[in-house]
């Protein structure tokens, strides 16, 4: 749910099929550890092997009161499928998992994927156990949207509703578990790109991503699309903490526009960073307390390097049991997000309040209803969402929300609007030049004098066009810093969703 | 004469107290020999299946698998509940780590977000997966020391000979404000439990039979049924595949084990 501001900053195609170097790398690297295969003396004989198949399918249907500005669509159906093969020998001691997913989208080409969860090989040991393959790996302590979470990329065009978007990313894992803790080494190979939804879906992006111009600034560097991890936890008496450390590719893109007037598009940059986690928990007569910060160097904003930041996220949980004598509980759950980059950071979780109201039914049918609110404590933008679900038969689940954005949404005034055209009048400019054609510098410099003394005032189609791109453009990249939700302020829905469990 | 006879009565009043044990004293030594008798199993694993029963009579079921480690002079019991049906919510999975004097430590795995999460396991009076089962009630015999006792008087139940005892949760989070315990005299085994609500009335009665013995010493339960007087539904638990001293170790109980237990 609260991935959604993140799903609307950018925009990209297909994600590029694993990098073919790296991918050798890695298949190296499988056969270059070698397990030992003990037997274990407690087993049954029907214990001894299992497999088994899990699977889903579903259906979302949403409506949206509004028609955006690049988008006429105001219905949309949605069909998502998953499936698990679990296969355990050995006693459990060594098990094979392998989960597909799909996604097939009505308008919106982007939001059709197909990927791979989970393909993976995990061996146990008595104090250590390696994971091997496509899998998917949590960190952090906060459940909804957490700064330090980096291992797997994420799909940003994945339904309102859908709990995991996480796409599967290979890696060897190495899991030590001793008395002072669980320690993991990871050593991952195989870079996916973020998956951002097209400009023809809901909600959508004003400008799409140029998909052949993304680009690995780091490539020339020694471990070329490698990246490690590792992660210390542990655990005393009611406190948790664990320590990590990422070096590798930023899953949060550089994006920059292609500088190109006839067909605006944006481009992706992968950047190499470092990033140190801190993660901490404590528990007191029933609340939860939860704080945790990611520091980061490397990253960059629009092809500028960004200066060496933290972002952070502060929680707080707590369950009322049995409210008004009923069985229905109360789980309050409040963070609070700080971003040292402030308002250049691509989501909306800079300095924002996010409140979550869960009250579980604690009924045969596991009914349950959410509500959201995530405000911006320096204006009064703010997304509310509810969310009910309950089961309807043994196989049969359904779940609605509606989504309300609440944005700011006067108009930019005119003298700011010249001058962010002229900001980016002149970056246009600057930039042309790196390709020192004298000749097209001079027609964009006369464009944006133009456009300057016209006041945005055209007849001819072609320069209209034009003119409607850079203001689409101005509207993305060079927004009012507390006008973020301006975007999304169309995009109000309604979202049925009914699953099936096989 | 006086300090003499002062000497006496102190001596009668210890001889009286020390064969004589008060209700309380009793009380204590039925619930510590109820617990004693269940100890030195070493580890288990088991399936339960709950049947939840609405007022209409109507069904739900739910399925779990469970393995738990018997506390140790280092360790703490320890509990691994993997949730099989219904298919929405296979793969739920609840580690526990008890303690005699504190809260215990709960951890959920969340299978569609691959995480697990630490809870706060203090709101034990609640329903257990919306059954009429609390998170309290399935406590097992941990926590002897988590109650205060009181033996009310003996009583044949079902043709057994059976003490009858009351005991009182210490902790204020505890759904309730006593618990009346029917046990059997010759195995020490519960027959049936009567909650009372923080109202003092009387919530829910449980029901325990189809007792199988293994290893040829531990009573275990294959049958409970829970009965809620006030909302009028109920919950049957039907136990089986108990197996003890399968030879489960600490390991098995860690964060790693619960991510991808099964």
């Amino acid at each position: 749910m609260t991935l959604l501001a993140a799903k609307l900053l950018a925009a990209k195609k297909f994600s590029k099929t694993l990098s073919f170097s790296s991918y050798c790398c890695f298949l190296l690297c499988l056969t270059l550890i070698s397990v030992p295969t003990t037997s274990y003396s407690y087993s049954d004989e029907d214990d001894e092997y299992k497999g088994e198949w899990s699977s889903l399918i579903g259906f979302e249907l949403s409506a949206y009161p509004e028609e955006s500005d690049n988008s006429d669509v105001t219905n949309n159906v949605s069909t998502f499928m998953s499936a698990e093969y679990y296969y355990e020998w050995n006693n459990g001691y060594d098990s094979f998992t392998f989960a597909p997913r799909l996604r097939l989208d009505q308008h919106d080409t982007n939001r059709n994927q197909l990927d791979i969860s989970e393909l993976a090989w995990i061996h146990v040991e008595d104090t250590w156990e390696i994971r091997t393959g496509v899998r998917q790996v949590a960190w952090g302590v906060t459940l909804s949207q957490s700064p330090l979470d980096i291992i797997n990329q994420t799909s940003l065009a994945e339904g309102f509703l859908s709990t995991n978007s996480k796409l599967g990313q290979p890696m060897v894992n190495l899991s030590l578990v001793r008395d002072w803790g669980i320690l993991d080494f990871y050593v991952m190979a195989g870079f996916r790109e973020q998956i951002l939804p097209g400009t023809e879906g809901r909600p959508g992006l004003p400008i799409g991503v140029d998909d052949d111009a993304t680009t690995f600034p780091f490539e020339d560097r020694l471990y070329q699309g490698m990246d490690y991890a590792v992660r210390w936890q542990h655990s005393w008496e009611s406190i948790e903490w664990a320590l990590s450390f990422f070096d590798g590719a930023s899953r949060d893109p550089n994006m920059n526009f292609n500088f190109d007037l006839s067909d605006p598009g944006l481009v992706a940059s992968y950047y190499p960073i470092q990033q140190l986690g801190v993660e901490f928990l404590y528990i007191l007569n029933g609340w939860i307390f939860t704080f945790e910060s990611a520091l980061v160097d490397g990253q960059y904003q629009r092809d500028i390097e960004v200066d060496i930041y933290t972002s952070s996220v502060v929680g707080l949980e707590t369950t009322f049991g049995g409210l008004l004598g009923t069985n229905i509980d109360l789980i309050l759950n409040a963070n609070f997000f700080y971003d040292e980059r402030q308002n250049d950071i691509a989501t909306f979780f800079e300095h924002d309040l996010m409140l979550a109201f869960i009250f579980p039914f604690n009924d045969e049918y596991d009914s349950r209803i959410t509500l959201i609110s995530i405000t911006d404590v320096s204006d009064d933008e703010g997304i509310f969402a509810l969310q009910a679900e309950r089961r309807l038969t043994d196989s049969w689940k359904v779940a609605i929300s509606a989504v309300y954005f609440n944005a700011k949404s006067e108009d930019v005034p005119q003298d700011i609007r010249d001058a962010q055209t002229q900001e980016l009048v002149n970056e246009l400019i600057g930039n042309f030049q790196l390709f020192g054609d004298s000749e097209l510098r001079q027609i964009i410099d006369s464009f944006g004098t133009i456009l300057l003394e016209n006041n945005f005032r055209f007849n001819s189609d072609g320069v209209q066009d034009a003119l409607n791109n850079i203001a689409e453009l101005q509207d993305f990249a060079f927004q009012q810093p507390d006008n973020k939700l301006a975007l999304l302020e169309s995009e109000n829905s309604i979202t049925i969703q009914f699953t099936h469990y096989f | 004469m006086v300090k003499q006879m002062f000497a006496a009565f102190i001596a009668v009043f210890l001889v009286t107290t020390a064969l004589a044990e008060t209700p309380e004293e009793k009380g204590y030594r039925i619930a510590k020999e109820a617990s004693n008798q269940g100890k030195g199993y070493v580890d288990s694993v088991s399936r339960m299946k709950m049947i939840l029963i609405n007022k209409k009579g109507q069904e739900t079921i739910r399925e779990m698998k469970s393995k738990d480690i018997e506390e140790t002079d280092s360790a703490g019991a320890k509990g691994l509940t993997v949730f099989l049906t219904p298919k929405d919510q296979k793969g739920t999975a609840l580690l526990n780590h008890a303690h005699d004097n504190k809260d215990d430590d709960q951890w959920l795995y969340l299978p569609a977000l691959k995480r697990v999460k630490k809870i706060a396991s203090k709101n034990k009076s609640g329903p257990f997966l919306g059954s009429e089962f609390s998170f309290e009630d399935l406590g097992g015999t941990n926590g002897l020391e988590k109650k205060t006792y009181k033996w009310i008087r003996d009583e044949v139940l079902d043709g057994r000979d059976c003490y009858v005892l009351e005991a009182y949760p210490k902790d204020k989070n505890s759904g309730y404000t006593k618990q009346v315990s029917w046990i059997d005299k010759e195995d020490y085994r519960a027959y049936k439990v009567e909650y009372y609500d923080r109202k003092h009335s009387h919530l829910k009665t449980m029901t325990i039979t189809e007792y199988k013995k293994h290893l040829d010493k531990f009573w275990r339960p294959g049958n409970m049924y829970m009965e809620n007087h006030q909302t009028h539904k109920k919950t049957r638990i039907l136990m089986s595949d108990t197996k003890f001293g399968v030879g489960l170790t600490d390991r098995e109980f860690t964060k790693n084990s619960l991510s991808r237990a099964r």
